[in-house]
Parts: C-alpha cells; structure tokens; sequence
C-alpha cells in the first residue's frame, strides 16, 4: 500500500512540476485563453443570434460576440490541455517505458498521469470561467465551468491517446489542433451550420451544449456534460491500453529464480517459451 | 563461458536468438551465457545488432525465435540517455527508487560523488551537458547494485577521469560478483574483459581473454 502510494503521489508530483517548468504551456494557459476571448468579444457583431439549443429542447438569443466567446473559450481550453497532455507523454514515453521495466508499478503510474489530466483540466476550467465571468453575463457560472472542465477532460484525454500512439512531435500537434479546429467550428452556432447528425458524436458537442444553456439560460443539461466524461474515459483507457500493449513482457523472455540473489527488480517477463 | 552450478547458474543465457526488422535480419540464432562475477564485451561493426541483442537481453524487445533467460536484478543502460527533460536529476532518482522498491537513496548518493556530478542534484536533465547526461543514465542503471548489468556504450561523452573512475567501477562490480555486458568501439577497454563476443552476421563468437 505505501508502495502504491509513493508511486502514485511520486510521479503526479513530478508530472504537475513538469507542467509548471512547461514554459509555452503555461504562456499559453495564461496569455492565450484571455487573448482568444477577448478576439470573440471585440471581432465579433453585436447583432443577437437565434440558435437552437438540442440539449434543453428550446431556441436561446444571444448577442453573437458572447456566443463567440464562450465557443472561443471552449476552443482554447481544448487546444491548451489537448496541447499540454499530448506534449507530457510523448516526451515522457521513453522515460516512462524504461521506469516500467525497471518495476514501476504500472496502474499507479498510469492513474497519476490521468489525475494531472484531470487537475490541470480543472484549474483551467476555473480560470477560463473567471476570465469569461468578468467579460459578459453568465447565468450559471458552476454549471459552465463544468463544461469547461468536461472540454478539458475530453482533449486531455484525446492528448493522453495521441502522445502513446504518434512517432512525431509535429504529427500530434497537426492532429490536436485540427481536430479542435473542426470540433469548435462546426459546434459554432454563429456559423450557423446545416444540421448535421453527426455533430452529436464530436468531442466537444456535450461540453458545447451545457456551457450554451448554462451561459445564456437557465436550463442545465446535465446529461450532456456527461458526454465529455464519456469521451474522456474512452480515451484515457484507450491509451492506457496502447502503453500497455507497448510494454507487455514478450515471448521468448524469462526470469529465472535465482538462489543467491533477490528477485528481479527489472524486465518483466513471461514463464513462455520462443515459438 | 559455460560453468554451471545450481549455485553459480548464468545470470543471463540468451540461446539461438533471432531477430529481423523487416526484411533486415538482424540476428541470427545469438548465443550468450553470463556466469556472476564476469565482465563481457560485446563488439561489431555499426549495425551489426548490438543494441539489438541487449534491449532482448533486457526484455525490452520480443526475439523472433529462440530464448532469453535472466536470473536476478537487472540493471539495463540505453545506448543514448532516457531520461525526462521536464524532471531534476533528483525526481529521476527518486522515481527510480519506488521503481527498484529501494529503502533509501544512499548508494545513488554515493555514485553521484563516484562520477562528480553531486552538484547537479536540482537541475533538470535538459540543462546537463551531454556528458553528465550520460552519468545519469549510466546511474539509474547501478543505483539498486543489480547482480546483471547490461551496459550499451555507457561512457559515450565521459572525460577521460569518469571513463576512467567508471572502469574501475565496473572491475570493482565484477570482483564482487556482479555480471556485467557492455557494448564497446574502444580497443583499449579489452583489457578489462574475461570474454569478447564479436557480433558477426547475427551470431556472437566467443572469445575468451585472460587479464
């Protein structure tokens, strides 16, 4: 149990301490979500839109420059956490395979990596419904940043996927970015897209319905917010299985009890014999 | 190298391994056996397998065909240094400590001392030269004093006094009884080997040296 402990609370201290010495992630949490609201609210017509809102059954009215800074918050946080959950485990890969080998208790390891998702997700919720609090209305400020934190958990998880799946640094970033790119375009109610069923199966339509009712009406889907938990529960253990299919021990490879030594601190292996 | 004893068995016996990438064969049908207390040195041309047949050694890559057998801890040095640029020397060891499930950092200390780089304790490993890159990596692999040792090209940019200080260190680990494997380029480290196994189309010939 102390084992398990130290494990846990070890490496979810190392991974926030990287977080924090993560200089660009931590320019782009502070400086770019208040940045890319602020674009919204002075870019964006102050002309009211009419759009329909499939979580709470009803149409809402807003004014399209607050509409844009709720979709353009929800754009940044995914980009930010999408960005800094891909980066911290496709750098920490190698690292982490070689503290697995040496018997790094894998669940621990494992479930302190989707803490941090989940802490750093949180933190930016709060902040990004203070910064969007203090620039327009919001009619329920809990249930929105809980959005925001279903929207981070969704594109945490998704970075958490693609950093244990792609070879290169540039391929993860093109992959977030543009997935978050469609994600939030197309949720756009400004933009006001032709209704397509699809849209129900994007990453960020549950969190984008539940921060829409909960920024502009008094209606809270609740259920919608729980797609995003949906989503990042698929693929926090759709990554986990991708890192322990990579760090499986293989065939043909066997510890031997040794008499005069203790028992193997590395290379997990299986009694198999080669084929 | 093949003294065997139900006391004494191999610390590591690889039997008939192969392994190819692709259409590449790597290795073809590999032999090695590592008694306690033998330093052996593996060497070949660029490509020849290598790095290969130590990350099977270790258990970090499948063979195609044949057996590895390990018998005790391990302690396994990547040929280029594997560490997390976000985390301190110090979070590196300590991770290695819940990994290797040791009581105390104690003989992590020690080694720092042993290969001068104490001070560098709260840097992160981004900010090390490559050299005390490498100490590090070379560390993390000593630092549970593992019965096998598996070292690829462990002093690649060491000064001449730390690749002096870490053959005398090698040589100390073998007197003690540890196994030891390491990759070498360089003509005057035979000296410190009991045997060399030149890896030749896939397969280790066995050369026995008296020191």
């Amino acid at each position: 149990m102390r084992l398990r402990r130290a494990a846990f609370t070890e490496m979810l201290r190392c991974t926030l301490l990287g977080h924090l010495r993560n200089r660009m992630a931590v320019l782009l949490a502070v400086v770019f979500i208040p940045v890319w609201i602020a674009v919204a609210r002075l870019c964006a017509s102050d002309q009211a839109v009419r759009f329909s809102l499939d979580s709470a059954g009803v149409d809402a009215q807003a004014r399209a420059s607050q509409v844009s800074q709720v979709v353009n918050a929800l754009a940044a946080v995914t980009l930010v956490t999408g960005f800094v959950m891909f980066m911290e485990t496709f750098k920490a890969g190698e690292t982490d395979r070689r503290l697995l080998l040496a018997g790094y208790p894998r669940t621990w390891m494992l479930l302190a990596k989707v803490t941090a998702v989940a802490l750093v997700s949180a933190l930016l919720a709060l902040y990004t419904t203070a910064v969007l609090w203090s620039s327009l209305p919001v009619s329920q400020p809990g249930p929105l940043a809980l959005a925001l934190l279903g929207a981070g958990l969704a594109y945490g998880g998704i970075g958490l996927l693609l950093g244990s799946l792609v070879r290169g640094e540039l391929e993860g970033f093109f992959l977030v970015i543009m997935l978050s790119l469609v994600d939030t375009g197309l949720q756009n109610p400004v933009f006001n897209v032709v209704d397509l069923t699809g849209l129900t199966l994007f990453p960020l339509y549950g969190a984008n319905q539940l921060a829409l009712a909960s920024a502009f009406t008094s209606l809270t889907p609740w259920s919608h917010g729980l797609l995003s938990l949906a989503w990042s529960a698929a693929t926090s253990a759709l990554a986990l299985l991708v890192f322990h299919a990579r760090t499986r021990p293989h065939r043909g490879c066997v510890a031997a009890a040794d008499t005069d030594a203790p028992a193997p601190a590395a290379a997990p292996s299986s009694p198999r014999r080669s084929r | 190298m093949r003294t065997e004893s139900p006391r004494h068995q191999s610390r590591l016996r690889i039997s008939g391994v192969w392994k190819a990438y692709g259409r590449r064969q790597v290795l073809r049908g590999a032999d090695l056996d590592v008694p306690p207390g033998t330093l052996v040195g593996v060497v070949g041309e660029n490509g020849a397998g290598k790095s290969t047949l130590l990350r099977i050694a270790v258990g970090q890559l499948p063979p195609d065909r044949g057996t590895v057998v390990r018998t005790g801890a391990v302690g396994y040095c990547p040929q280029h240094a594997v560490l997390n640029d976000s985390f301190t020397v110090m979070q590196h060891l300590r991770l290695f400590q819940v990994a290797y499930r040791l009581p105390t950092l104690a003989r992590a200390h020690e080694l720092m001392e042993l290969l001068a780089f104490a001070d560098c304790g709260r840097q992160r490993s981004e900010e090390l030269s490559g050299g005390t890159r490498q100490k590090l990596n070379l560390l993390l692999a000593l630092m549970h004093d593992p019965h096998l040792l598996v070292l690829d090209e462990p002093y690649q940019g060491f000064d001449w006094d730390t690749h002096q200080r870490f053959w005398a260190l090698a040589d100390r680990l073998r007197d003690e009884g540890r196994s030891i494997v390491v990759v070498s380029h360089l003509l005057h480290d035979l000296r410190h080997f009991d045997a060399v196994g030149h890896l030749r189309e896939g397969r280790l010939d066995i050369e026995e040296l008296t020191r």
